[in-house]
């Protein structure tokens, strides 16, 4: 396989799964998201032991790839905005049930059908949602095609290696950059199976999977061993990046996807003037990369929040926030991309009001 | 004298001595005991896997000595689908489900999925009534029949007439074998056996989307006695979901 390709976002994701050994992708086509299925069926027949399946609607593809998984396969699925509620159910079963699942969402602006335009407005519902009857699954949130390729990579290990349902985040201008993507970087190895796949008994005892349980003490076995899986999931290595400016004093902004590059496009402009500015980018929601924030923000007397919600992320990073801390923050919703020029002068604007 | 003799009944090897929950005279218990003969008669107990639907359907994988997976409200046979999949020809794939979950909820998959023409034996227990939610009107409950959610009785008006949903899948191309028995008296028991094991022949051998419906009774939510609720339920279905191959691979739509 090719070291280098250029891809846009969606297509890195999907050119990442085959090389971590997906077997299925169940797709149904909905804007911002529909490139990936494009992309994959494209690369079927090329690609022995992998299928792409298009379903009836965005439900459907996340229970064949529920059957598809329970067989032993390792399935992707991806929906936008408009499709969360499916992905938040399917969370639900995937997670009662240990099975890995990838899934991909893209986020485009709401509330109803919106537009297609980008947005950040499914952080809260994605953390919040997840927790359906205690459920959960990690939230990564890659924002260039090469960090994309390296989620996706890691997302397929988390689901693998802890039999877990994951989500990648990704909003719809993020899904449509394009860049040289060096997947030699990645460092891709075999990611191995690590669960009795139900192809019929062969020998062995019946297995049977389901996720209803209507003994008390059992189910509150079930939800012990998810409070266990978590434990340990939080023990991961926590996602991030930190672009330092040399200077601890310097303020700090943090954002993630197309916010985050768009403000380090707009430091990297402002440097040029003279002034430094650090950005703390999460490259996961949950679990947060918390340890490595608050350390950022102990010496930060400044913090500027960059997001295209309503303050969604804000909600997400409040409680590491502490009191001492001046917050700023930045806005834009509609679905459209905070300009360069417009987070130029809102810092600058900021930081000698501020000063 | 030297005496030979030969077994012609017994207690099914796919069928787990657990308990049953099923109510008395419900016919989950018959059809769970068809499905482990067929499964035994056809030599699949090692390569098969059932999927199950919600509500008493739900209860099959501690009945059945098989691997087997339940699915969420509507989404059996896409499940069914995911396992066949990944499968593939190295074995056998069928869902049991009851028809307020396969064609209520789950109506656009069923469609779809033999649209497709997945290579899947579907069996719908069809007992007019959605059992475990507490028999509220499912699909196939009859115009003017009481359930928890329609007590004046099902009304036409509102709900429309039921319609012939076995039949519907007889005009879909990659349908196979097609059809539907009642779980009552020992001949219609009989049939329903042999419809059951086809069902997985077909499949084994030709591949495709087979599918049996078993009429059967739900006495508890009917609130009849079993014997009762068998004479009603064949008194008024008659003409609406009768018995019989509706579709074979060989000769197509039959009836």
């Amino acid at each position: 396989m090719e070291k280098k390709r250029l891809l846009k976002g969606t297509e890195s994701i999907g050119e990442s799964a085959i090389r971590s050994g997906c077997t299925a992708f169940y797709g149904y086509p909905v804007p911002t998201q529909s490139d990936l299925l494009e992309f994959l069926a494209g690369r079927e027949t090329e690609t022995p032991g992998f299928s792409v399946y298009q379903s009836e609607d965005p439900q459907s593809a996340f229970f064949m790839a529920y059957g598809a998984a329970a067989a032993g396969g390792r399935v992707m699925t991806a929906v936008n905005s408009i499709d969360v509620p499916d992905c938040i159910r399917a969370v639900s079963y995937f997670s009662a049930a240990d099975l890995p699942l990838v899934c991909v969402v893209i986020s485009q602006n709401g509330p109803g059908t919106g537009n297609i335009y980008p947005a950040q407005s499914d952080t809260l519902s994605l953390l919040g949602g997840t927790r359906l009857g205690d459920g959960f699954a990690p939230i990564l949130t890659p924002a260039t095609p090469s960090d994309m390729a390296a989620a996706t990579y890691r997302a397929f290990q988390l689901a693998e290696g802890h039999q877990m349902p994951v989500i990648i985040l990704v909003d719809a201008a993020c899904a449509q950059l394009v860049e040289t993507v060096d997947f030699s970087t990645v460092g891709y190895r075999e990611i191995p199976a690590r669960r009795t796949p139900i192809r019929g008994k062969r020998g062995n005892p019946k297995t049977s999977l389901t996720t209803l349980e209507l003994d008390i003490e059992k189910m509150a076995d079930r939800k012990a061993r998810l409070e266990a899986k978590k434990a340990a999931l939080l023990e991961e290595t926590p996602l991030f990046k930190m672009d330092d400016a040399g200077d601890d004093d310097a303020p700090l902004l943090v954002a993630f996807g197309i916010a985050a590059v768009q403000a380090r496009r707009a430091m990297d402009a402002l440097k040029g003037e003279g002034i430094a500015c650090r950005l703390f980018e999460p490259l996961a929601l949950f679990p947060f990369p918390e340890a490595a924030f608050r350390e950022a923000l102990e010496k930060a007397g400044r913090l500027f929040i960059l997001d295209m919600s309503d303050g969604q992320f804000d909600a997400v990073i409040e409680k590491y926030i502490p009191e001492s801390v001046s917050v700023f923050n930045f806005y834009t919703t509609g679905g459209a991309v905070p300009r360069v020029e417009q987070i130029q002068s809102w810092l600058q604007q900021e930081i000698a009001s501020s000063h | 004298m030297d005496l030979k003799f030969e077994q012609i009944a017994g207690f099914p090897k796919s069928l787990s001595e657990t308990p049953q929950h099923f109510c008395p005279g419900c016919t989950h218990g018959v059809n769970t005991r068809l499905l482990a003969e067929a499964i035994d008669a056809m030599q699949v107990s090692e390569t098969i896997v059932g999927v199950c639907g919600v509500g008493c359907s739900a209860l099959l994988p501690d009945y059945l000595d098989i691997d087997m997976v339940a699915a969420p409200p509507g989404q059996a046979l896409s499940v069914a689908s995911g396992l066949a999949h990944e499968i593939g020809d190295s074995g056998l794939v069928f869902a049991y489900v009851g028809e307020g979950d396969l064609y209520g909820r789950g109506m656009s998959t069923l469609m779809h999925t033999a649209i497709r023409g997945e290579a899947l034996s579907v069996f719908c227990a069809n007992n007019l009534n959605t059992g475990m939610s507490g028999g509220h009107m499912s699909p196939t409950s009859l115009v003017g029949q009481k359930t928890a959610s329609t007590p004046e009785g099902k009304s036409a008006v509102k709900y429309g007439i039921p319609i012939d949903f076995t039949r519907l899948l007889t005009d879909i191309p990659k349908t196979s074998f097609i059809a539907r028995f009642k779980g009552f008296t020992a001949g219609d028991i009989k049939k329903g056996r042999e419809y059951i094991k086809r069902s997985l022949l077909v499949q084994k051998y030709q591949r495709g989307f087979t599918f049996v419906e078993i009429l059967g009774i739900c006495p508890t939510n009917l609130e009849m006695p079993p014997t009762k609720a068998v004479q009603w339920v064949k008194a008024s279905t008659s003409g609406i979901y009768p018995s019989g191959i509706l579709k074979t691979p060989e000769m197509g739509r039959i009836q």
